[in-house]
């Protein structure tokens, strides 16, 4: 984008913003080909009633008062869909068994291409190869690794949807007797800081006689989710609603179901576990998980 | 220190370790910013200058339980039949036991925030509407990188959508002043 008189914002809102083309795209998309009603809203009523917000310098996309509901219900299907299939405990564990898998491919397994394709050398050749790579490729190369390796194995799994199981999940306000530091630290484990943390943890789960399994088949996980209200905030919520009167007021005062809404719902941080478990009954699967629950809660009170 | 941690000691140096509502945890981080040179994004919002990184750290602080909500109503909006409700923040016994170990481990960096909530407590006015103007008036002022008129800071901040009366605005100004973000040049 460049040239003189070029409106901006309304460009950036587009292409990237609370109501940018590629959400209003995915969100039903997304719903359609997951086979879920949670991401309809009225798109054609959404798009009629597009507006433009002028100020003395500046242009953005803004609402019109009549597309209020249709707004209403982009932001419950935006909310829906991550709550129900963006946030779903067996997506959230799959996207940490793909960065486990080419983890230990690059640190223990030390798969060269994987390594070539991961370390940015400020090269164009680089950049040649990593245009060379998409997912079905990743997956082919790591799979026909000849020898035996973490990632093969964690790519085969995903491959045969032999999954992990998720054997531990807890808000960690409610996981008993931990340390305030260590709860702070669990619910950044994924962060740099917490990264011996994380390992430590990882290598004692493994350990448990219920798991016993290499450490890096145990993978430690902190996920958010936020409260509807926190989720549109500062961003739907800022949208300008333009009424038939001239006045102008942003959609989080102007809409009735939001602005009832008691918003103070707290968003949720959860710790969780996921490991290899072999095939059990149902019976013997919760028993051998409340066993599991209790020895984790057991090695987290027991951190300093 | 991540971002919540500053936001946790913010709101535990403040008087009765609360902070009303989530302009006033957003305008002040937004001058704490200014005064110590630590970065938390804040970018041109609706109601003012505005971070999801600081929004992000104060809900993580909930979703640990170190911090927690209360709703308090102040009115009717007759004309819509709903309540007016601020929300105020508060820490948590283990929010305040984690905040006395985060001070414990680093003392400089506390003391310079409990200087700052000093400082903003002991302004005149420092309710958040005044902060909130003061933020936007800054804002402004910084963006454009340039000593300005009063009616130039005044069209710059309606360029924002920011609509501020001339009192508000004089209010805010002051706040700046006795906080040593401005300073009057005779021209």
């Amino acid at each position: 984008m460049s040239g003189n008189n070029v409106d901006y914002t309304l460009m950036k809102d587009i292409v990237s913003g609370p109501l940018d083309a590629d959400k209003i795209d995915y969100l039903s998309r997304d719903s359609y080909y997951c086979g879920v009603k949670y991401g309809v809203f009225d798109f054609d009523r959404l798009l009629n009633t597009f507006s433009i917000n002028e100020d003395s310098n500046d242009r953005s996309i803004a609402i019109k008062e009549d597309g209020l509901n249709a707004l209403e219900q982009f932001v419950l299907a935006k909310y829906y869909m991550i709550t129900q299939v963006y946030s779903h405990k067996v997506r959230t564990m799959t996207d940490a068994m793909i960065i486990r898998g080419i983890e230990t491919g690059i640190d223990s397994d030390e798969l060269e291409f994987l390594k070539v394709l991961y370390f940015y050398d400020k090269t164009e050749k680089y950049l040649d190869n990593y245009l060379n790579y998409w997912d079905d490729r990743l997956n082919v190369e790591i799979l026909s690794v000849s020898k035996k390796s973490f990632a093969k194995e964690i790519f085969q799994r995903l491959y045969r949807r032999n999954l992990f199981k998720r054997i531990f999940s807890k808000n960690i306000p409610d996981i008993p007797g931990i340390k305030e530091k260590i709860r702070d630290k669990l619910g950044d484990i994924n962060s740099n800081e917490n990264s011996q943390l994380k390992m430590n943890l990882e290598e004692e789960i493994s350990n448990l006689n219920q798991i016993n399994c290499e450490k890096e088949f145990v993978i430690v996980n902190s996920v958010k989710l936020k409260s509807i209200w926190d989720l549109f905030s500062g961003q739907e919520g800022n949208i300008v609603v333009d009424y038939q009167n001239s006045q102008k007021k942003p959609f989080e005062q102007s809409s009735t179901i939001f602005v009832s809404m008691q918003h103070e719902i707290t968003q949720n941080i959860k710790f969780e576990v996921y490991a290899p478990l072999k095939e059990m009954t149902i019976r013997d699967k919760y028993k051998i998980i409340s066993e599991i629950e209790k020895s984790i809660i057991d090695l987290l009170s027991g951190l300093e | 220190m991540e971002t919540r941690h500053y936001i946790l000691l913010l709101i535990y140096s403040s008087s009765d370790q609360k902070i009303q509502s989530k302009t006033k945890i957003q305008k002040e981080l937004y001058l704490f910013e200014h005064f110590f040179k630590r970065k938390f994004s804040f970018k041109a919002y609706y109601y003012g200058p505005y971070s999801s990184v600081v929004e992000n750290g104060l809900d993580e602080l909930i979703g640990l339980g170190f911090v927690s909500v209360a709703t308090y109503v102040y009115g009717i909006d007759v004309n819509r039949g709903f309540e007016l409700k601020r929300y105020d923040y508060s820490l948590t016994e283990s929010g305040k036991k984690f905040a006395e170990e985060l001070i414990s481990e680093n003392k400089q960096e506390y003391s310079k925030i409990e200087n700052f909530v000093q400082k903003i407590e002991k302004l005149r006015n420092h309710d958040y509407l005044t902060l909130s103007v003061a933020a936007k008036a800054h804002f402004s002022l910084s963006e454009e990188n340039r000593p300005m008129k009063h009616d130039e800071i005044m069209n710059k901040m309606k360029s924002f959508g920011w609509q501020v009366n001339d009192e508000d605005y004089e209010n805010a100004v002051e706040v700046l002043k006795e906080l040593n973000f401005v300073e009057e040049i005779q021209s």
